[in-house]
């Protein structure tokens, strides 16, 4: 497994612990408070995403390769599907917006709550972009 | 990324070569060894300047390393 895999598992193992973790912290919350604020802190365990350049710093191989024109190509396809698969949410969300709402109405946001959607929208980056690279190395742990 | 039309005999040459590991390979053209598993199993297709490499660590030609086959099965007309 190759520096690029293990950081893309890393991130989906946060990701996915982020979603369990926060999900069963709203849920004990409302049950007990009958509303939810505290439980939603968890989703400061994202920020454990900012440590893979120290955890998974780059080890050359025996020959001095860190990395070659194959990982090249497999980091710049997933980011093009990150970026498409951004491209594909805002649009659905904005055409959504404009079916159900109409095209003069006025909305507004908070600004936690747009905070909320762009932290959201770099998660969804970050999950796409991991899924993409594990898939195209097979998944596979030694000889992808 | 993989392209089913390209084969190759890496696999042979290197044996054919004193029995050269994949690692060895890979440090001779400056890449990893999971690039030079991915092109023996035909996953991935090299850039054209790999592929010469490739074929210079062999002290052999392109064409000794890799060979295309039209979608029908027949190597391509190479006559002028």
């Amino acid at each position: 497994m190759n520096r690029y895999q293990k950081i893309a598992w890393f991130n989906l193992i946060v990701i996915a612990a982020t979603i369990i973790v926060t999900s069963i912290a709203v849920a004990v919350e409302f049950h007990v408070r009958g509303y939810s604020t505290v439980g939603l802190w968890f989703v400061a365990l994202l920020a454990l995403l900012k440590l893979t350049p120290y955890l998974f710093k780059k080890s050359e191989s025996p020959g001095g390769v860190v990395s070659d024109e194959r990982d090249d190509f497999i980091v710049k396809k997933a980011l093009l599907a990150s970026f498409i698969s951004l491209a594909v949410i805002l649009g659905v969300a904005f055409v959504t917006a404009f079916l159900t709402l109409g095209l003069t109405h006025t909305v507004s946001i908070t600004m936690d709550g747009l905070s909320a959607v762009v932290y959201y929208v770099s998660v969804i980056f970050v999950l796409v972009l991991s899924l993409a690279v594990l898939v195209q190395y097979g998944w596979r742990a030694s000889d992808g | 990324m993989a392209n089913d039309n390209i084969s190759n005999q890496i696999r042979r040459l290197r044996f054919d070569h004193g029995e050269m590991t994949q690692q060895q390979l890979a440090d001779k053209v400056g890449v990893t060894r999971q690039t030079i598993i991915a092109i023996e199993a035909g996953k991935y297709a090299p850039s054209l300047p790999l592929a010469f490499r490739l074929a210079r660590a062999f002290n052999t030609t392109v064409e000794d390393v890799f060979q295309y086959q039209d979608g029908d099965g027949a190597a391509p007309d190479q006559s002028d």
